[in-house]
């Protein structure tokens, strides 16, 4: 290793094995992407170059795209809304000092080791109109109430949300309590000894101190809204009628089903950009004051 | 006292909310369990999905291990995981403590240049990869997955040590330089210890996520000897059928390294902190 | 430093696992399958390759979807097996349209193909003019039936529309849900779609729509959707359809929660997989006003265009190896049968497929429809048979919807 004065070369070897794995494993597709959304492809014949075509095509006459954003946005907001709370509410009672914290931790973190196909198959089995959980549970019951639920236009996102609800908050869950660990406990102590209670402590001093946290958990959980796939995929395949569709899913269909890989990497970009309005000013924000 | 009456309700109603909360959670993981347990012909009965069947099935178990050559995925995977997973932290931290504790220019524009790794759809890297990939020889080898999964993790990465290294306060550092250390053992003897919270957290997000990775997988290994989990358990799910009692019980079967790895490092978040304290 | 020793590890590794293939003058072809086939196809490569000193085949395997996805992806990077498991239809003709699949016209006809496979088989995998694939299983499709609750509603087996519709009723009177149907990716649900567009065109309409010679938006195709939301306000399909798997339709069957189900002759080889009496199920062709005829689809093994003179007899014998009798008779199960040969039978406890594939060839075929039509199409009516179903679009928009699609498709 080099001695030494802080030379600036030294500093950035630190970056190069870094840089040197993401030049070749995302910078080229990145590029490679955003070159293929200029054509009209089918992956395998001759590409005709169509300039931003594509893009306009997807914005002014494609229906489904623009569901699929729509349904995109409705998941980013109920992922900051619901999933963050939950999984901050979660960790908060998971840090507490009590018995059997291990276990619980480990209980509530266990539906997303689970293979997201899976999942689907439970959740799908849960829905189920006449044999599902849900239904039979109001039955038990004696209350005369069915719902078709992910068959139900109006209802299915709603309901694939739930099941992704089940799966998602172990990760953010995991960030929190890690953040949780870091707030010193001298801080929250004193400001015991200033009268404050528990609510105004976690609001006035925890949360500010888990910033860091805060931004980590909803620029991934953003990231994931965007890109989520799995669940929807394996629940209704963006059906019924589109009414499911993601702009993951989308893509896929029009990479793979479709062939229509020029219109598929547009779909791409479009989320890749998306993604940067709402998350790189958020991070440079914060990253700025100190 | 009243104090400790009141402490005492407290820790009633706890239990009392992480009770239903783990009763709403359980419904699932008992139909994922319950299923494991049938055969094939329970699921024709008309019992409901939501029972145990009268016979239960353990032989789903022994088939999927064997018969669904269970032990060679998840072997590989682990192969795949325990290389990716600590390479990937080691690099993503050398880059975070670079972005945080060297003056380098544009810290903040390298960091949002890694992060956006992050928003890529991997489906978008399947083409150009399998292109190079094929020409380099490089389909069908565990060096060849793993690389591209350090690649796709690298920003999350970068994302959660640069976040947790900038609350390591900055007077450590240069008490560290005083001390006669170089930017390298501040590194690997001083941050990357403290940083260990973040650390534990990664390796369990970051292993999670590589066991589970399915898309990339498929494509780049069509070798049956180098397969790994998630690609294996769709040999469950067949053209006109699927054979859910048997999917079931091996999905419950792979989960166990990535719980194991969980219990381990979670035990580390309270363990890194009072490191962190202590200096 | 033990990064450093990491790689060095990990590149040694690379090496030691590239050089391990074995250096021979051996022709070595390549093959891609479905993995639900694996039990079958890895001790079969094995044997023909110790048979076959001069040809080493080497088999990979994915799922259903994942074959497709690797398949394009494979083609976008010229980097296509020697030959691979595909089905007949819009999904092989991709690999036609683009010059990837190796034309057999010219092979078949010195060796005598037309002699040894049936007619019906070669017809579904001779697409864009060209025999794009070796035959390997001609599927049809029939409605399979309940012996028990149609005697004990006292059914006999409707040989008219009338009558179908006349033992729905019956059968939903009687508490059952007369047809399985599960909407998740469309397929399904469209096997029955596809018969009352059949029974409303005639033969000769619909032929020429499947082939986008008229058009879809017309009076026949309205009353079939208008018929199709009739019978889902009957409740004559399951509640919550529209999502359901179609891998499940056989739990619902099974069970006797519905009395009928759409499937091809596979559907005895799964019935006997879940333990369920074949006898006990009997299939009937849908009654159409015309000849009352079948849908029907092939699979085969589409052949690499580059493939050298050497390679091509090496893939050829293999996939004769592949499926000859002996083998059939020994992995049964992992063969949609009978094989596309003259002459060829199911096994034994499969009691229904023979006479399937007897009716088919006396009451005729068509092309099923997701394989009739592109993706993109064929997703359109996917979606207008959820939105007809959820009453979101009335059957004239839907009859529209899809001509659109068509015409957007021919625009491209």
């Amino acid at each position: 290793m080099k001695k030494g004065k802080k030379s600036n070369f030294g500093a950035y070897a630190f970056l190069i094995p870094a840089a040197v794995i993401y030049l070749s494993v995302i910078v080229v597709p990145v590029f490679y992407s955003l070159f293929i959304s200029l054509f009209k492809w089918n992956g395998v014949s001759d590409r005709e170059f169509v300039g931003l075509g594509n893009y306009v095509n997807l914005f002014t006459n494609d229906p489904t795209f623009l569901i699929a954003l729509k349904n995109n946005l409705i998941w980013i907001v109920l992922t900051i809304c619901v999933t963050m709370t939950v999984s901050l509410g979660f960790a908060v009672i998971l840090n507490k000092q009590f018995r059997g914290r291990t276990v619980f931790r480990a209980f509530f973190y266990f539906p997303c080791v689970i293979a997201p196909i899976a999942v689907a198959i439970i959740w799908r089995w849960i829905y189920n109109p006449n044999i599902g959980f849900i239904n039979q549970f109001f039955k038990a019951f004696g209350i005369n109430y069915k719902q078709t639920w992910i068959s139900d236009p109006k209802v299915s996102l709603y309901a694939i949300f739930i099941a992704a609800l089940w799966q998602g908050i172990g990760q953010p869950m995991i960030l929190f309590l890690a953040g949780l660990q870091s707030v010193s406990p001298d801080v929250l102590e004193a400001a015991t000894i200033d009268g404050a209670g528990s609510v105004r402590k976690f609001f006035s001093v925890t949360c500010p101190l888990m910033k860091e946290t805060f931004v980590m958990v909803i620029a991934t959980l953003i990231v994931a809204a965007m890109k989520v796939y799995d669940v929807v995929q394996g629940l209704t395949g963006g059906g019924p009628n589109n009414s499911t569709q993601m702009l993951a899913t989308y893509m896929y269909s029009q990479t793979f089903q479709y062939n229509n890989v020029g219109m598929g990497t547009a779909v791409a970009c479009v989320m890749v950009l998306m993604m940067m309005v709402v998350i790189v000013p958020y991070i440079s924000f914060t990253a700025k004051e100190k | 006292m009243s104090g400790k009456s009141k402490k005492i309700t407290k820790k009633v109603l706890l239990y009392v909310l992480l009770g239903i909360l783990a009763l709403i959670w359980i419904i699932p993981i008992f139909t994922l369990v319950a299923t494991s347990l049938k055969h094939k012909k329970d699921f024709m009965s008309g019992l409901s999905l939501f029972q145990l069947p009268a016979e239960i099935a353990w032989d789903n178990f022994y088939n999927a291990i064997t018969k669904g050559r269970l032990i060679t995925y998840m072997k590989n995977d682990l192969i795949v995981s325990f290389l990716k997973v600590p390479l990937g932290i080691f690099v993503g931290s050398l880059a975070a403590f670079s972005m945080t504790r060297l003056k380098i220019k544009h810290s903040t524009g390298v960091f949002v240049f890694f992060l956006i790794g992050m928003m890529l759809p991997m489906q978008t890297a399947l083409v150009p990869i399998n292109m190079i990939y094929s020409k380099l020889g490089l389909l069908n080898t565990y060096f060849g997955l793993f690389y591209v999964y350090i690649g796709f993790g690298l920003s999350y990465c970068i994302l959660v040590m640069r976040g947790f290294m900038k609350g390591i306060p900055g007077d450590i550092d240069e008490a560290a330089y005083i001390d006669g250390c170089n930017k390298w053992q501040l590194f690997y003897k001083i941050i990357f210890p403290i940083a260990k919270p973040a650390v534990a957290t990664l390796f369990i997000t970051d292993f999670l996520s590589t066991w589970n990775e399915y898309l990339l997988a498929s494509v780049i290994i069509n070798d049956n000897g180098l397969k790994t989990v998630p690609v294996g358990i769709m040999t469950f799910v067949g053209e006109h059928g699927t054979d859910y009692g048997y999917l079931c019980a091996g999905v419950l079967v792979s989960v166990i390294p990535v719980m194991i790895v969980y219990l381990v490092f979670q035990r580390y978040f309270v363990e890194g902190m009072a490191g962190a304290v202590k200096s | 430093m033990m990064f450093k020793k990491l790689i060095a590890a990990a590149l040694t590794g690379t090496m030691v696992l590239g050089t391990a293939a074995t250096v021979s003058a051996a022709t070595e072809v390549t093959f891609w399958t479905l993995n639900t086939r694996q039990e079958a196809v890895e001790p079969i490569v094995e044997a023909f390759n110790e048979a076959n000193e001069d040809i080493k085949v080497t088999a990979a395997f994915y799922d259903t979807d994942g074959i497709k996805d690797a398949c394009k992806v494979a083609a976008s990077s010229d980097s296509l097996p020697h030959m691979w498991f595909n089905w007949g239809g819009s999904l092989g003709q991709f690999y036609v349209d683009n010059g990837k699949t190796y034309d057999l016209t010219d092979y078949a006809n010195e060796n005598g193909w037309h002699e040894t496979y049936s007619a019906g088989a070669l017809n579904l995998c001779t697409l864009g003019g060209q025999l794009c694939g070796y035959p390997t299983s001609y599927n049809v499709l029939g409605v399979y039936y309940n012996k028990r609750i149609f005697e004990e509603c006292g059914i006999e087996i409707p040989t008219s529309f009338e009558e179908f519709e006349a033992a729905c009723a019956a059968l939903k009177e009687n508490g059952y849900v007369p047809m399985a149907a599960a909407g998740l990716n469309g397929w399904h649900v469209m096997r029955w779609v596809e018969l009352l567009v059949e029974h409303y065109a005639g033969t000769e309409l619909h032929d020429k729509m499947n082939s986008f010679e008229e058009s879809w938006n017309n009076e026949a195709v309205v009353q079939a959707l208008a018929k199709y939301k009739e019978w889902v306000d009957a409740g004559y399909f399951p509640d919550g359809f529209l999502t359901a798997d179609p891998n499940d339709t056989i739990m619902s069957f099974g069970s006797g929660e519905c009395a009928m189900d759409l499937q091809g002759q596979w559907y005895d080889g799964q019935l006997l997989q879940n333990e369920l009496e074949v006898s006990n199920y009997g299939v009937f062709a849908f009654p159409s006003t015309d000849s009352s005829r079948m849908s029907a689809f092939a699979e085969m093994t589409q052949f690499n265009k580059n493939l050298s003179e050497e390679e091509l007899d090496a893939c050829v014998k293999f996939m004769e190896y592949y499926y000859c009798e002996e083998n059939v008779a020994e992995y049964g199960a992992y063969y949609n049968l009978p094989l596309p040969k003259d002459g060829a039978k199911a096994p034994e406890d499969q009691l229904n497929v023979d006479g399937m594939i007897e009716t088919s060839n006396t009451n005729g075929t068509f092309t099923i429809t997701d394989q009739a039509f592109p993706t993109e199409v064929a997703d359109a009516l996917f979606n207008a048979q959820d939105a007809i179903a959820n009453g979101e679009m009335t059957p004239e928009e839907g009859a529209a919807n899809i001509q659109t699609a068509i015409e957007a498709y021919q625009a491209k």
